[in-house]
């Protein structure tokens, strides 16, 4: 039986949907069988970002309205074998057209299936929020280094917390900027854990990478050079329980020579 | 001793149940009262108040006693009356009475209520609420909003260190806080002009001898 998460913030654009498409390539990367659920009912992008938008016959909602089978709204990421796949969330839908007890029966039923289930919540703390964490057993709170950003995570760790799940939530910290950090314009990331009090499942650095990947239709993580895909192969091996080091933020200074023989993705 | 008495009031017949006899005993001796009394009086309507001293009956034992009762028409229960109080109620008024201990994190968008004074030793996030019918005194950190007197005490403060929260209320004044304006240890009250004010920390014994003789007692 796999295990459900719900990747969520709260706020609107700290790379929900690119944590999610990442965290579960990385899974299946490890050898887990992965199914993406997305959530955002009327601004479905999960597909974009992983290349598979042109693929959609059905989504979610035609699924809980009866139109079509749950097995005929998965779409498979052939890139992966047999190892990831993502249920779409409908397009032309109101958010309000799930509710948490159909999201549930969605993820019961793909649970014996799965080893993974990552739901990907749309922003806010409303009907859309609702339904992603009703059907999860834990939750992955992203966050940026910036004080709305932390606010929101704020929020939406206490609002997680009045529910009983099985697994604490835990903390994702997107699009750290290191040299911001070490001056003291940001955030750092001892002072968000801390300020949050819940556990750091890991850390993503800046990089103009994940958007270029994104933007290709490709998840960073398939760049094994890449830092940020470092941190996401990271948090997809704590969550399979080995304890990995948090990776290291000073920013080193790269000579020429290294520039000229070992150029960096 | 009589497990039930009659006594005459200005109010009316009272019966005195014995907060020390059964309930078998009390209905047997109230039966034979009743049918007494039904004899002696032919006629007209008569009420009577039940008082059971030191014990509050249940309902089996409010059952029983009606349903001797019941046996004479003319005779009803107006009142239950015993000389003790109910727990819930007594719990309330401790509560409002004594200083509460609060930890943890107080998160965005939460509001912790307390009824009566706080001690405050966790965290108040910014956009979260602690609102207290009594004062509040502050240990951690606190960076949202401190409610004081929230049912209108004016007498109610706020002490200790407010100089990072984002507003704070004492019945019905606001403050805005700008940050850094106040130092590490503060007492904010309402003074006799009905504003808003903040002094030393050492000012509270002048300032609210009572709450602190309560302080005292922790």
């Amino acid at each position: 039986m796999g295990n459900a998460l719900v990747v969520t913030s709260g706020k609107g654009g700290v790379g929900k949907t690119t944590t999610t498409a990442n965290i579960g390539t990385a899974l299946a990367l490890l050898g887990k069988r992965v199914c993406l659920l997305d959530l955002d009912i009327g601004l479905r992008n999960l597909d974009v970002v992983l290349g598979l938008s042109n693929r959609i016959i059905y989504d979610i909602v035609d699924v809980t309205t009866g139109r079509a089978k749950l097995h005929q709204a998965l779409i498979k990421d052939k890139r992966f074998d047999d190892l990831l796949y993502v249920l779409p969330a409908a397009q032309n839908a109101e958010k309000d057209a799930l509710t948490p007890e159909q999201v549930q029966a969605i993820v019961d039923e793909l649970r014996p299936e799965f080893d993974w289930l990552i739901l990907d919540s749309p922003a806010g703390i409303e009907q859309g929020f609702r339904n992603a964490v009703e059907g999860a057993d834990g939750a992955i709170v992203v966050t940026t280094p910036e004080i709305s950003a932390v606010s929101d995570a704020d929020r939406i760790v206490g609002l997680l917390e009045q529910r009983d799940m099985v697994f604490p939530p835990r903390l994702v910290i997107n699009r750290i900027r290191s040299h911001m950090m070490a001056d003291g314009r940001a955030m750092d990331v001892d002072e968000i854990t801390k300020h949050l009090g819940i556990d750091l499942l890991g850390i993503i650095v800046d990089d103009d990478a994940v958007i270029a990947s994104s933007n290709k239709g490709e998840t960073v993580v398939m760049d094994p050079d890449d830092s940020a895909s470092l941190g996401y192969r990271n948090i997809a091996r704590r969550l399979l329980g080995e304890s990995v080091p948090l990776m290291n933020l000073e920013t080193k200074k790269v000579g020429f020579w290294s520039r000229l023989f070992h150029r960096q993705g | 001793m009589d497990a039930v008495t009659l006594k005459g009031r200005k109010a009316g017949f009272e019966l005195q149940l014995a907060d020390w006899a059964g309930i078998t005993a009390i209905t047997a001796e109230l039966q034979t009262l009743l049918a007494r009394l039904a004899t002696d009086t032919p006629e007209g309507d008569v009420d009577f108040a039940l008082e059971t001293g030191q014990r509050r009956l249940d309902d089996a034992a409010l059952a029983a006693i009606q349903a001797v009762f019941d046996q004479f028409p003319r005779f009803t229960v107006k009142t239950v009356h015993a000389e003790v109080d109910l727990v819930a109620p007594l719990f309330a008024r401790v509560a409002t009475q004594s200083v509460h201990l609060i930890g943890g994190i107080i998160r965005s968008g939460q509001v912790e209520s307390v009824e009566g004074d706080v001690l405050f030793v966790g965290t108040l996030h910014r956009s979260g609420t602690l609102k207290a019918t009594g004062s509040i005194f502050v240990m951690g950190p606190v960076a949202g909003l401190l409610i004081a007197g929230a049912n209108g005490d004016q007498d109610a403060v706020i002490a200790g260190d407010i100089s990072q929260a984002g507003q704070i209320r004492i019945a019905d004044t606001v403050e805005i806080i700008d940050k850094n304006t106040y130092g590490s240890q503060t007492t904010s009250y309402i003074n006799d002009l009905h504003i808003l004010e903040h002094g030393e920390l050492a000012k509270l014994p002048q300032l609210r001898p009572r709450i602190f003789r309560k302080l005292e007692e922790l």
